[in-house]
């Protein structure tokens, strides 16, 4: 009774503050789908640690905190732009401040009557009908799904037409400080954010999105980010995605990837710091003979858990799934895998492929992993393998002969188990960028 | 250069060498023999600092200076290089990178100035084709799906670059087809300087057609039972270690 009340409040508030923002938006369409949505999210049931989902990521973490939504009216001048960007990355970008879209450092695009880059508030205000009917189709089925649409006045919409090849990658940068927004004194436990992307790739087209999740340092704020991906026939996205929230974070994305015939899904899910975080990946198959190819890596650290659900469902007939995510886990550190794979009776040849490799780097660490195959047809070819292992204390032993530190000895060790991850990013940039992450994460640690 | 004193060590608790005593100086090859299980790795590794080797008596002195309460690391920087019989795999780590660090952490500790990168992959380059290394294993992940041969090889390439004061080579020959041992031993007999000791710990006597030693000890239980020339390991090879158990018995 008491988790009961405190959902409701907790969510209430949120809601409350909402509306108090409401006034500013003057899309009538679009204060229906957030109405439907806050009615729907007082619903949903208790979560508690009794809960498959919430048994390992607790969800009173969350709830314990006084989070204040921030409106969105907020001071950019503090902002250091050089802080956040990665130099010499060549991208169309679409930058996103505690949730909002900002012009100053988004890099315009062309926009041609096929193709559409930008942000989810000028989509609605361009071309109301249209988005909001795309919108109101999305199922959220899901508590923080159906927060982001009650909370959501931003986000990334990415339309790629027909036939159609973006010269450079498309970046989104979410970027969450406290301090922005002009709040009265009140007390609170940082900022919310909510963004709601959506994403359509056109009939045999091509395209690469990266996405970053940056925070301050010690900030402490909660984002919820929900993608809507869709890829028509043929049509080829490849997907990078790099959260490095801050160490106090609160962070939580879902991600609806529906793909038709022929077409096919690359991503790597990278992700490092925040104190909680939980990603949230489905994808449908909805045409045969597509493919995805979904890659993972997190570093969790102490204090901090990480969390990933992925569910696949193979629907019809020939298509193929591979995924692999890989963890490193040091200090009190908590990494959950769950990855579910649905083979449906009619999806005859389907290939499905889960792996979940976890290395322990200290005693407190914790992992807890569960790779499901739910398999109705009979020709078909699956399998799911997990391991969760520690340092070979032998291979330290050696390297030390060789005069590296201890130190080194763990990096080197680190960086090759997460490189069969990492060499799949094909933008350079974004590998580097990862790696050198990866590295200087370990050498503030001290392994002994 | 290096002295052994009555060193006593175990290993899971049990004792593998008892009482062990040598002398080694600079510019000197000994080579250490003995039958299987006798302690000849557990030597090796301990003077490399491995952990589950653990010292209950005496001391290992490296130019004066006692090596028991450095770490492995450490005592590479010191001067001490370890080939080892079974050469670790390292998956995901890249040999040039690895031999790179290895050679940097070393002239690092010395106060020497790192290489850059060009200049070390020639120096790298140069070496491995001295040793008819494929250059193509540097590219390759250390050790992985190398063969025992090859694996061999990659010991004596980093022991080249390291140049290290005290090597120490355990059954490098083992497992070598007689050409291997001829590149080997070329390898080897290329470090030999008036600066440099070397140990070479062999069960067979094959090896030291190809190196000569000056001193030849024979392991025995964990202990030193007998030492001298190289006339000993031709003795061993006519006569087995049982003749030296009965010796020693007697
Ligand atoms: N990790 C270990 N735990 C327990 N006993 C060991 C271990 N390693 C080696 N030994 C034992 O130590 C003895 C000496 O082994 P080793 O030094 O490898 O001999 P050698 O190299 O002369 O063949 C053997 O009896 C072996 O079984
Ligand atoms: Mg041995």
């Amino acid at each position: 009774m008491i988790q009961t009340k405190q959902q409701q409040d907790w969510l209430q508030k949120i809601i409350t503050q909402a509306k108090s923002h409401d006034i500013n938006c003057n899309s009538i369409l679009l204060n229906k789908i957030h109405s439907k949505a806050r009615q729907a999210v007082m619903q949903y049931p208790t979560l508690t640690r009794k809960q498959e989902e919430w048994r390992y990521n607790h969800i009173d973490k969350l709830f314990d905190k006084n989070f204040k939504l921030s409106s969105g009216d907020i001071n950019l001048h503090t902002i250091h732009i050089h802080h956040y960007l990665l130099p010499s990355l060549d991208t169309h970008r679409l930058f996103f401040v505690n949730g909002r879209y900002t012009t100053q450092w988004s890099t315009p695009f062309e926009t041609h009557d096929k193709t559409n880059i930008g942000c989810l508030r000028d989509a609605i205000n361009q071309e109301p009908k249209k988005m909001i009917k795309s919108i109101s189709h999305f199922n959220n089925n899901e508590l923080f799904s159906d927060l982001n649409m009650a909370l959501m006045d931003d986000g990334a919409v990415i339309h790629i037409g027909d036939q159609t090849k973006i010269d450079k990658p498309i970046e989104i940068i979410y970027l969450n400080i406290n301090n922005l927004n002009h709040f009265d004194n009140e007390i609170n436990d940082g900022i919310t954010t909510h963004c709601r992307n959506i994403i359509s790739i056109g009939v045999g087209s091509e395209t690469t999105i990266i996405e970053r999740f940056i925070g301050e340092n010690n900030d402490q704020y909660f984002h919820n980010n929900h993608s809507n991906i869709h890829l028509d026939k043929g049509a080829k996205l490849k997907h990078y995605r790099v959260q490095e929230d801050s160490q106090k974070a609160f962070h939580l994305s879902s991600l609806s990837i529906s793909q038709q015939q022929n077409s096919h899904y690359e991503s790597s899910f990278i992700s490092f710091d925040s104190a909680w975080s939980k990603t949230n990946i489905n994808v449908d198959f909805q045409g045969e003979n597509a493919s995805c190819l979904i890659n993972g890596f997190c570093v969790v650290g102490n204090q901090q858990i990480t969390d990933f659900h992925i569910d696949v469902q193979h629907n019809v007939p020939s298509c193929v799934s591979k995924e692999h995510f890989k963890s490193i886990v040091y200090g009190k550190g908590r990494s959950v895998f769950d990855g579910h794979i649905l083979v449906e009776k009619q999806a005859q040849h389907s290939d499905a492929q889960l792996k979940n490799n976890n290395l322990m780097l200290t005693q407190d660490a914790e992992v807890d992993t569960k790779p499901q195959l739910e398999i109705y047809a009979n020709d078909v070819k699956c399998s799911h393998g997990t391991t969760i292992g520690q340092l070979d204390p032998e291979q330290l032993f050696y390297m030390r002969s060789r005069g590296l530190s201890n130190t080194t000895a763990y990096r080197l060790l680190c960086l090759g188990f997460a490189d069969e991850i990492i060499k799949n990013i094909d933008e350079k940039k974004i590998s580097e960028h990862v790696s050198k992450k990866l590295v200087l994460t370990l050498d503030k640690q001290d392994f002994h | 250069m290096l002295t052994i004193k009555n060193l006593s060590v175990t290993v899971s608790g049990k004792e593998i060498l008892n009482g062990l005593n040598l002398e080694v100086n600079k510019g000197e090859t000994h080579a250490i023999m003995g039958p299987n299980g006798s302690g000849k790795s557990t030597l090796a590794y301990t003077l490399a600092g491995h952990k589950e080797c653990v010292v209950s008596n005496g001391n290992i002195l490296l130019n004066h200076e006692s090596l028991l309460d450095l770490d492995t690391e450490h005592r590479a920087h010191k001067g001490l290089f370890l080939a080892m019989q079974y050469p670790v795999e390292l998956p995901g780590v890249n040999n040039m990178t690895f031999m790179r660090e290895s050679l940097n952490s070393i002239r690092r500790s010395k106060g020497e100035k790192e290489y850059d990168s060009l200049e070390l992959i020639n120096l790298i380059r140069q070496t491995a084709k001295q040793l008819k290394l494929d250059e193509k294993l540097l590219k390759r992940n250390v050790n992985e799906g190398f063969s025992g041969g090859e694996k061999k090889r990659n010991e004596i390439l980093q022991m080249a670059l390291l140049e290290p004061k005290l090597a120490i080579l355990d059954e490098t020959d083992s497992g070598l087809d007689i050409d291997a041992l001829r590149i080997i031993a070329n390898g080897v007999n290329m470090l030999r300087t008036p600066e440099r000791a070397i140990i070479l710990i062999t069960h067979y006597q094959r090896l030291l057609d190809y190196i000569q030693p000056d001193y030849v000890h024979v392991l025995i239980d964990g202990k030193i039972v007998r030492s001298g020339d190289k006339q000993l390991a031709l003795e061993l090879e006519d006569k087995g270690y049982n003749w030296i158990v009965d010796g020693a018995a007697a």
